[in-house]
């Protein structure tokens, strides 16, 4: 029963730094086990820390990705291949990034679930403080299209993404409303503190 | 709502350290985080290329090697440098006296 263990070691590795040019010596065997992980039935399947099973699924589709960088140039501006692989594993590298602070965020107030908040902390501490002002823009956006979209299903939806501590930041009056209210009164507090 | 598949976003947000519950929200503003990102990353590289109008990996490489906020993509993204080069650093960092003139950049090392 080592084996998982040894999986999970991989996974790290893989993940963290050296994300997408692994091709180490001695842990080949395993290394193979994780790419081809269709074939096999090993245990690194529903796994807890969240190992990226296929390949592909570790970047944004390239199209899609393509179609961003080239609105991103003037028209007769060109992208070459190597370009746009080399932006596909960026954005995938930015993202993890991004959620690793949030997530250290989110561990050191004690709470489970990472909020939009986290996000945009993290973006100001690792130097994206520009994004912060349209994010939350988006945000506010997003909210009102949720609550409009599907009324009975958001509110639930938009609770679920406010985790309770949510109030101690933003709210002071109504910290000792009834549990049968919260769900509304946390999601306009909530935004007050955000515009 | 977003140019890219969010439910992609939140599997490559789950590969993230302690990252196990992600709010819907977290996962959008990842999402739009990322769009911007893009275009940044795209617009700087467009500039380096001096007019040459096609961006290539290796004027993408120059911006984050140059860049403070970019800093956490240069193990992801390296430079290229050929084997000629490879071997002729090697063979600098070895004997750095022996071959300073033979090679243009040698304030590499120094």
């Amino acid at each position: 029963m080592e084996k998982p263990e040894l999986v999970d070691d991989i996974g790290h590795s893989f993940l963290t730094d050296q994300a997408y040019m692994v091709q180490t010596d001695d842990m080949d065997d395993d290394g193979e086990q994780l790419t081809a992980e269709n074939t096999d039935d090993s245990n690194h399947d529903g796994d807890k820390i969240g190992v990226p099973l296929r390949e592909q699924d570790r970047f944004l589709p390239i199209a899609n990705v393509a179609k961003i960088m080239k609105r991103a140039i003037p028209e007769t501006g060109k992208i070459a291949k190597d370009a746009r692989e080399c932006v596909q594993e960026c954005v995938s590298e930015f993202i993890s990034f991004i959620t690793s602070e949030a997530s250290e965020r989110c561990h050191m107030e004690k709470r489970k679930t990472i909020n939009g908040e986290d996000i945009l902390f993290a973006m100001s501490t690792l130097g994206f403080d520009n994004y912060v002002e349209p994010l939350k823009l988006y945000l506010q956006k997003y909210r009102e299209a949720a609550k409009t979209d599907k009324n009975l299903h958001s509110t639930d939806v938009i609770f679920e993404d406010m985790p309770d501590d949510s109030y101690n930041s933003s709210m002071t009056g109504n910290i000792l409303a009834t549990d049968a209210g919260t769900a509304e009164t946390v999601i306009f507090t909530y935004q007050q503190d955000n515009m | 709502m977003t140019h890219l598949p969010q439910s992609r976003v939140r599997t490559i947000m789950k590969t993230a350290d302690g990252a196990d519950n992600i709010g819907k929200e977290a996962v959008f503003l990842s999402t739009r985080a990322t769009e911007m990102f893009i275009k940044l990353l795209v617009k700087e590289g467009y500039r380096n290329t001096n007019c040459a109008k096609k961006l290539t990996y290796n004027n993408l490489v120059n911006v984050i090697h140059n860049t403070s906020r970019f800093e956490f993509l240069e193990i992801v993204i390296p430079k290229k440098i050929t084997v000629r080069q490879y071997k002729e650093l090697i063979a600098k960092s070895e004997n750095p006296q022996r071959d300073k003139e033979s090679s243009s950049d040698e304030r590499s090392i120094l």
